[in-house]
Parts: structure tokens; C-alpha cells; sequence
């Protein structure tokens, strides 16, 4: 993905993030992150950040005997953990729908790429379950198809706000950086950010999944512990 | 304030998840109850994945029991002997069903099989005891009222391996709790609960134990069944949060005290009718979910990486 059609120097940006390490401690409740950069000109940009990919099953409930009952089910492969895109105007102003296509642009179309790459199985996914995919991830917070606005400084800056929150998952997440001028792609930055959890959770997480024997006894031996210590604590008053 | 759940990945406020804890543990102590019936659904209410907040919920009602079981053991009120009998089920009976767990949650229908669960047993439970309540407070404000045998006797005395059990003033067969262990083993895997809602009405009414030491005794095997599942949870699926546990332990043992220092103040009938009724209320509830149509009836889960 190096489209340039027009002389390079001229359309060439320049961003960055304002950090590419989300660490989740114990205090963590969602982050924002700042994406800024520079371009040419008047220009229109675009940001798509990506979290890693996972594997869903979407399931269908449907009337059996008066009671609502999971009954149908497709698994999606491939499917980001997260997905959240920004740009300077709506996207249709700044692009032909083609374009968006193309490069997986948006929630949908991203999707739509995704499942063409992934095996035959997965190609005829009906749309109900691709919409219930991406209105379910977007309850959760983990999808943000609507555009985030980017707001432009004098023409050359641009700045955005994305919000982390605070189901994210960890990972390598990638956030790229379109920018385009009369419709076409002229320059495009990746930049990668790093999930992951830090301090005692992330302990307890790798405690829980290395060695869970010993977890279950410790969790265990915390319960009667503390089951004790009240007891004997209310005992006195 | 938030707190970030290591194991349930999401941030939760801690003022919450205490008051739930402590709100949870006051009936638990209240009624012998672990209170899981009340506390699992709440828990996925708030976010908490349903295999989370199962495997969770078992780690704390292991403290809230002992906390529980130590009020009521200083009084007098454990029959150790019926308490081991029915947790050597209760053993059997949830390992089993931890795998029937697993099972259940591969093939999509956990979610169902919880609430159908929850319907038929607190539909049964809660209807037996309410009126059985009723009746007997209607009988008690009656002078004329003549005392009652301790138990009625019927065919399941008639069983083998007989054994005496002093505490509960019973001379039944050992078949009969070891089996009501494990069937409540096999519901308290699936269902995420303690099972003491079940427990208590079967070693009253199956059993014929006196109301004093029913409550104590339900604790006490609680206490091994649910630690039982707690470790089979950890080791399986790896799904027992322990700072979500130490969360709503920490209201919860709390709350548990002040729950059974009040349940001596009232009368066994009162407090029966009372857990009649919330018992009968969630089983409402539960139905009514079933029967109306989802807001949304898609569902969405990840396929974890085996």
C-alpha cells in the first residue's frame, strides 16, 4: 500500500502518536490517545486504528416454543478485536466509495476485505450477522464506525482524539494514517501500539494461565482467610 | 473509583462491586443461602462474562461460607456428620458438572440451560416453601394448634445403610444425602451458585432436619462443594477473577455477619416465607427475560484460542 501518483515531496505527511505503548494497570480505565501530524496543504486525512484479530461466534436467537433460544450460529474469523476510524469530513467528501473499498476503509468495507481474504467458508456470510457483528462490537465501545472528527490547525495540522476503552484488549494494534487530496490516496503512515498489562493484574492474569492448579488453591486459601478474619473480627464486637 | 478486573479484562467501581458483595452477604448470612442465585445474575448484569462470573462467584462464596459456618458452628448449630455426607456428593456431583459446564458453553446453549435450570428449581423451592410457610404462621396464631411430629416418616426410611445423626436427631440412610449432595454438586457447577437455596429445602422437607441446624450445616458443605468448583473452574477455563472475588468477599463477609446475628432474631417460619418469596421473584424475572423478545437477537462471543 504506497500509492503516490502525484510528484512525491509535495504530498508527503508527517504524524505521530502520542504514545504507542497502552500499559493496563490496576487503576486503568480507558486511555485517549492523541494522533497528530503535518501535511502540504489542504488536505483530507483519515485514521483507522486496528486491534488484533480474533475469532467470533455470532449466535441468532429465534422463538422456540414462546422462549428465545440461541438456534443459529456463524463463526467469523478474522474479525479485529477493535476498530475505530477518524477523518477531516464525512467519507464520502473525501473519497470515492470504490477507494474506501479498496483499502477496507470503515467498519463494514474493512470487513468485507477481511472475509474475502479469509477461506470460502467464511465468504458468504449473510449480512445480518456482518451488521450484528459490527452494532454488537460497537455497544461493547470496541467499534467506532461513525467517524471521530479530526480537526484541522491552519490548513497543515492535524490533530485527533481516540479513545481506548476500558475492555480493550492487548496486542499489537496498528493505527494508519490516509491522507488524501482530490479524492486520491496520496500518502499513508503505520504506526504501531503495543497493549498490554502491567503490575499485579498482569501477574494474576499469567498466574491464572501458567500455573492454574496453584491459582484455584490460592484463590482458595484467600476465600477461608478472609471468611475467618471477618468472622473473628465480628466476633469481638 | 475504578478498578481494572485482570481476569474479567474490564474496569469496574469499586463502590459497587462492594455494596453488591455486602447487599449479597447479608442474605447469605440471613437465610444460609450462598446468595449466588442473586449474585451471578447481578454480576453479568453489570458486564461480567457469564463463565466469569460463575467461576468468581463460587471462589467467593467460599468465604462468605466460612465466615458463616463460624456463627453458626459457635452456637451449636453443625451437624458435621450430615455435613460430610452430603459434601462427599456434592464432591462427585459438581465435578461433574463443571464438565457438563464446558460442554454446555461449547455447543451455545449454557445461558439457557442456567436460566431453565433456575426456573424449574426456584419455581419448585420457592412455591413448597411459601406455602408451607404461610401455613405454618396461620397454624402458630392459632391456640388450639397441637404440636407437630419432628418429621414425617415415609418410604425413603426405608433405605439402607442406615446411620445415626444425633446433631439432626434423624436415623436415616447415608443414600439419601449423599445423594442430595450430588444432584445440588451437579446444579451448583452448572448454575454458578452455591446451591444452599436447594440444599436447605431438601435437608428440611427430603430429610426432616430441624430448621436450627439446617442453615449451619448447608454452610459447612457449601464451603467444599463450591471450593471444589472454584479450583475446577481455575484449572479448566481460567475463569475465577480473584480480585473481583477479593472485591465482593470483602463486602460480603461483612454483610454475611450482620445477616446471621440477625436470622437468630427471627421466627424459622418468617424467615422461610421471606426467602419464599425472593426466591419466587427471581424466578419471575428469569421468565419473564425468556419469554419477551431480546433487545438485540444476535449474541456475540470470542472463540477462544484452545
Amino acid at each position: 500500500m504506497a500509492p503516490n501518483s502525484a510528484s512525491a515531496s509535495d504530498n508527503k505527511m508527517t504524524a505521530e502518536i502520542s504514545t504507542d505503548l497502552v500499559q493496563i494497570n490496576t487503576g486503568f480505565d480507558g486511555v485517549n490517545l492523541l494522533l497528530f501530524g503535518t501535511t502540504n496543504g489542504t488536505n483530507n486525512i483519515i485514521i483507522v486504528i486496528k486491534g488484533p484479530l480474533e475469532t467470533n461466534i455470532i449466535r441468532k436467537k429465534t422463538r422456540v416454543a414462546s422462549i428465545w433460544v440461541n438456534t443459529e450460529k456463524v463463526i467469523i474469523e478474522n474479525v479485529p478485536t477493535f476498530y475505530a476510524i477518524a477523518s477531516t469530513r464525512p467519507l464520502n467528501q473525501i473519497t470515492t466509495q470504490r477507494i474506501l473499498k479498496k483499502y477496507g476503509i470503515g467498519a463494514n468495507n474493512f470487513l468485507t476485505n477481511i472475509l474475502k481474504q479469509a477461506n470460502a467458508k467464511t465468504m458468504d456470510i449473510s449480512d445480518e450477522y456482518k451488521n450484528a457483528l459490527v452494532r454488537l462490537k460497537n455497544k461493547l465501545g470496541l467499534y467506532i464506525d461513525n467517524p471521530i472528527k479530526i480537526k484541522l490547525i491552519e490548513e497543515q495540522l492535524f490533530r485527533a482524539n481516540i479513545k481506548f476503552p476500558a475492555n480493550v484488549g492487548t496486542g499489537k494494534y496498528t493505527a494508519q494514517i490516509y491522507y488524501f487530496k482530490d479524492g486520491l490516496l496520496l500518502d499513508v503512515i503505520n504506526k504501531p501500539i503495543l497493549v498490554e498489562k502491567i503490575g499485579i493484574g498482569a501477574d494474576v492474569f499469567r498466574l491464572a494461565h501458567s500455573h492454574s492448579a496453584l491459582y484455584g488453591i490460592i484463590a482458595i486459601l484467600i476465600a477461608v482467610a478472609s471468611g475467618w478474619i471477618a468472622a473473628a473480627i465480628f466476633r469481638k464486637v | 473509583m475504578h478498578i481494572y478486573l485482570p481476569i474479567a479484562e474490564m474496569s469496574v467501581n469499586i463502590f459497587l462491586i462492594l455494596a453488591m458483595g455486602g447487599g449479597i452477604g447479608f442474605l447469605s448470612g440471613l437465610f444460609g443461602v450462598g446468595g449466588g442465585f442473586l449474585m451471578t445474575p447481578l454480576l453479568i448484569f453489570i458486564g461480567v462474562p457469564a463463565p466469569v462470573a460463575v467461576g468468581t462467584e463460587a471462589n467467593q462464596i467460599v468465604a462468605s461460607s466460612v465466615s458463616g459456618v463460624l456463627a453458626h458452628w459457635r452456637r451449636g448449630n453443625v451437624d458435621f456428620k450430615m455435613g460430610s455426607i452430603l459434601l462427599v456428593g456434592g464432591f462427585f456431583g459438581s465435578s461433574a458438572g463443571v464438565v457438563l459446564f464446558k460442554y454446555l458453553q461449547f455447543i451455545g446453549q449454557i445461558d439457557l440451560v442456567i436460566k431453565l435450570s433456575f426456573i424449574i428449581f426456584l419455581g419448585i423451592i420457592g412455591s413448597l416453601m411459601f406455602w408451607e410457610s404461610i401455613r405454618t404462621i396461620i397454624r402458630s396464631h392459632n391456640p388450639a394448634s397441637r404440636r407437630r411430629k419432628l418429621h414425617q416418616h415415609n418410604w425413603l426410611h426405608g433405605l439402607p445403610l442406615k446411620v445415626r445423626f444425633r446433631k439432626s436427631k434423624l436415623y436415616i440412610s447415608a443414600i439419601l444425602p449423599f445423594a442430595i449432595g450430588a444432584v445440588v454438586g451437579v446444579l451448583s457447577a452448572i448454575m454458578g451458585v452455591g446451591g444452599g437455596f436447594i440444599m436447605v429445602p431438601a435437608m428440611i422437607y427430603l430429610l426432616g432436619m430441624p430448621t436450627s441446624v439446617v442453615i449451619g450445616t448447608s454452610l459447612f458443605q457449601i464451603i467444599f462443594v463450591t471450593a471444589n468448583v472454584t479450583f475446577l473452574q481455575a484449572l479448566t477455563v481460567q475463569t475465577v477473577d480473584i480480585l473481583l472475588a477479593i472485591l465482593l468477599l470483602a463486602g460480603a463477609v461483612v454483610g454475611a455477619q450482620f445477616g446471621s446475628k440477625y436470622s437468630v432474631r427471627m421466627k424459622g417460619e418468617q424467615l422461610r416465607a421471606l426467602l419464599a418469596i425472593m426466591v419466587l421473584g427471581v424466578c419471575i424475572k428469569i421468565i419473564v427475560d425468556l419469554v419477551t423478545k431480546p433487545a438485540d437477537l444476535y449474541s456475540i462471543t470470542p472463540l477462544l484460542a484452545g
